[in-house]
């Protein structure tokens, strides 16, 4: 044995399981594929002007072209931050044209974990009762009281800041003072309330502290959280879970190790090993422990069951029920409003906020009322026009240069995220061709439906109102949807459920098939619901390293 | 200049005994390599010829008043150095065409109206790189705008005065496309 739980993964989910478990006196080998980061020292582009980046922060684009194919259909993908991000031509994938899906990830200690976006939002009891309830997929085994008080655990550590809005398709949680609405914001939400029939415009709860927390300080706004923070002022793996863990004495990192695959006993029905990879030597070999969570992100947790065949029976020991890789979802995005709101020139917000406006779900609430099921909220925010608005225009000399002096005209932007269905053809599977550490690469294959496509006009058309509301002039809006995992909100591939028949997880997020392996990442989501899913995923790995560390302590695993 | 040195925020104490922790085989590592910013690629600069009139334009797109322009801010280099790293066939092709054309209007007897094609400016991917790289150069982004990379508060709703300048920068960093407005 090396521990008594190894956790595969570092990420969001990864780091919850280190630390629940290690707070609770099991020894964890936490083991990550990517390089080290330590905190504040590789943080490398943190607080850098854009003179001080290689490219100005426009990205190094014809490496862009050559190796980045995938991460770069990535908004914003530049000279900071390229480093969280994957070489496409280093970890290939197959997908092809017409289902096609983009994987965007980021191989480093504490994963997407840097590079999230923070929004953190509770799953309302409205999307735990809809799941299978609506001709759409299969019923969550657990429901909203189940999770509720494992929400709130996650939230006073995290720090969520927001406000307590009373939203049914939105429930309150434990938080900080939101860092505010700008004057421009608050227009539009007093606007839409009054015109729209009470629709409601709220801060947006992102886990970005606007209180001290222990050791970690409150934001300074210096805007791009995506470099890294050293005051460690938004939540991390490395500002948050892996010190919790490290503190206990029972945490053993190891950077630059690649799972292969678990070793399966059938007569046990539990997995004994697990196999990997050196990822600079290649050399491979076993580790032990009584008990694995994998946190590896829903493609990669997914890429490892695939390939942990069960040789009796020759496929994956987790697949009895053939669902293990199917019903990949991600969410709805792509459709946007944006518009010009007249006035307020002489407000200007001071200092970058770290976190918008988001608007909650307001269709099939209280009853069905749209021509798709389930429903969108949207993220958003309003600022001032700066200097990149001259180069619209044909002006040129010491007009142009005075023009740009000053703040332009406040613009509002909305985007829509919205419910994604499962599908049991949106699927991975494993390809012939291998890695470059001999495993099976995954091949991705996904279509947005007919509910979907619905729903991203609806989209469209409610921004469009909403802005109108607002007053907005010049505006345009969008219903167009990329490819698939743009959201890089991928989940749904091992999926919960209380019948082993449909569904690869149990209640607890243990395998149906082996006791001793727990999926916590999102690949065990069984519905999407709309909202930013991280908090979901936090909470679900807390609650099942809490039974699992209960299951130890009883001697049944 | 209102610019707090990063180094103003000590890191969380228990971030930096993560530091000693974390590594291969859980051993002390150094910084990844891969974390490191590159230095900024070195660049051939155009012709003399070519070099004299793209500084001569940069001048006047923006020029210097109470804050130096374009072509103190090194806007010139700046567009030498995209050319050779950044652009495509096509866009370093509109470029050449276009500085082709600035050069035989300099040679006029009126340069500035031989620029325009009635109320359009005819060199406009020239025109958007200077107004790219001079706020995002030193003297652009800290002189003739305001940086302030670590504010240390917020005010969603400050009342500015008529002599405040913008800021230059933004929460989420600013992306720069050649493709001609309206063009697919």
């Amino acid at each position: 044995m090396d521990a008594d739980v190894i956790v595969v993964g570092s990420g969001i989910s990864g780091g919850w399981a280190a630390k629940e478990l290690t707070e609770r006196g099991f020894s964890v080998l936490l083991l990550e594929r990517g390089r080290n980061v330590v905190a504040g020292t590789d943080y490398t582009t943190e607080h850098l002007a854009p003179f001080q980046l290689p490219y100005r922060g426009f990205g190094d684009r014809q490496r862009y072209a050559r190796d980045y194919k995938v991460q770069s259909k990535v908004a914003g993908l530049s000279d900071a931050i390229d480093h969280w991000f994957v070489n496409d031509t280093q970890n290939p994938y197959q997908t092809s044209p017409e289902a096609e899906f983009a994987w965007i990830r980021g191989y480093h200690l504490g994963g997407r974990s840097i590079t999230w976006g923070r929004a953190s939002f509770r799953l309302a009891p409205l999307n735990f009762a809809e799941a299978g309830q609506d001709g759409h997929g299969i019923p969550w085994p657990i429901g909203y009281d189940d999770l509720a008080p494992w929400y709130a655990h996650v939230e006073r550590f995290i720090g969520v800041n927001g406000d307590r809005d009373g939203i049914p398709s939105l429930p309150d949680g434990e938080f900080m003072p939101p860092h505010g609405m700008n004057c421009v914001e608050e227009h539009m939400r007093d606007a839409v309330a009054q015109k729209m029939n009470g629709r409601r415009i709220i801060n947006e709860r992102s886990a970005v502290l606007t209180r001290q927390l222990g050791d970690r300080l409150p934001c300074h706004y210096c805007g791009p959280c995506i470099r890294g923070c050293s005051t460690g002022s938004y939540f991390s793996s490395e500002s948050s879970t892996l010190p919790a863990a490290q503190a206990t004495g029972r945490l053993k990192v190891m950077t630059d190790v690649v799972v292969d695959s678990l070793v399966y006993d059938p007569s046990g029905r539990r997995v004994t090993a697990v196999r990997v990879i050196d990822a600079k030597t290649r050399k491979r070999s076993t580790l032990g422990a009584k008990v694995v969570f994998l946190n590896a992100s829903t493609l990669g947790s997914t890429q490892i069951l695939l390939n942990s065949i069960d040789a009796g029976s020759g496929r994956s020991f987790a697949n009895r029920s053939d669902a293990l890789g199917r019903y990949l979802m991600d969410h709805v995005m792509g459709p946007f409003g944006i518009g010009t709101i007249p006035g307020f020139g002489d407000r200007q917000p001071l200092g970058n906020r770290p976190s918008g406006i988001y608007i909650p779900r307001f269709q099939n609430v209280a009853t069905r009322d749209r021509p798709f099921a389930r429903g969108y909220g949207y993220q958003g925010s309003a600022s001032r026009q700066m200097w990149t608005r001259g180069a619209d225009g044909e002006d040129i000399g010491a007009g142009l240069k005075h023009r740009l002096r000053q703040p332009g005209p406040w613009q509002i932007f909305i985007g829509g995220m919205g419910e994604c269905m499962p599908y049991a053809d949106n699927r991975v599977t494993l390809a012939k061709d291998t890695d470059p550490w001999g495993r099976p690469q995954l091949d991705v294959a996904f279509t947005w439906h007919a509910n979907e496509l619905a729903m991203a006009k609806d989209m469209a058309a409610e921004a469009q109102a909403m802005l109108h509301a607002a007053g907005a002039t010049d505006f345009a809006v969008g219903d167009t949807l990329g490819p698939g995992g743009l959201a890089i909100h991928e989940m749904g591939t091992a999926r919960m459920g209380a019948d082993p028949a449909k569904a690869v997880l149990n209640a607890h997020n243990q395998c149906h098939d082996a006791a001793n392996v727990f999926v916590t990442d999102g690949a065990c989501m069984t519905a999407s619901a709309a909202q930013n899913p991280s908090l979901t995923y936090m909470a679900l790995t807390a609650r099942a390293a809490s039974f699992a560390a209960d299951q130890m302590k009883q001697g049944v695993l | 200049m209102k610019w707090i040195a990063a180094a103003a925020f000590g890191s969380p104490a228990m971030a930096q005994a993560m530091a000693g922790h974390a590594g291969h085989m859980a051993m002390a590592a150094p910084a990844d390599a891969s974390n490191a910013v590159p230095p900024p690629p070195s660049y051939t600069p155009f012709p003399a010829p070519r070099h004299a009139a793209l500084d001569q334009l940069v001048d006047i797109i923006i020029p210097a008043d109470e804050t130096p322009g374009a072509k103190q801010a090194g806007v010139t280099g700046f567009i030498e150095m995209m050319y050779q790293h950044w652009m495509d066939d096509a866009e370093r092709q509109r470029c050449d065409a276009e500085l082709d054309l600035v050069m035989a209007a300099f040679k006029t007897g009126d340069p500035a109206a031989n620029l325009r094609d009635g109320g359009r400016f005819r060199a406009p991917t020239l025109r958007k790189l200077t107004i790219y790289g001079y706020y995002t150069s030193e003297v652009g982004a800290s002189e003739e705008l305001d940086l302030n990379l670590v504010p240390g508060a917020y005010d969603a709703c400050a009342v500015i005065g008529r002599n405040d300048r913008a800021p230059s920068l933004n929460t989420w960093g600013i992306s720069l496309s050649l493709t001609p407005s309206g063009a697919a």
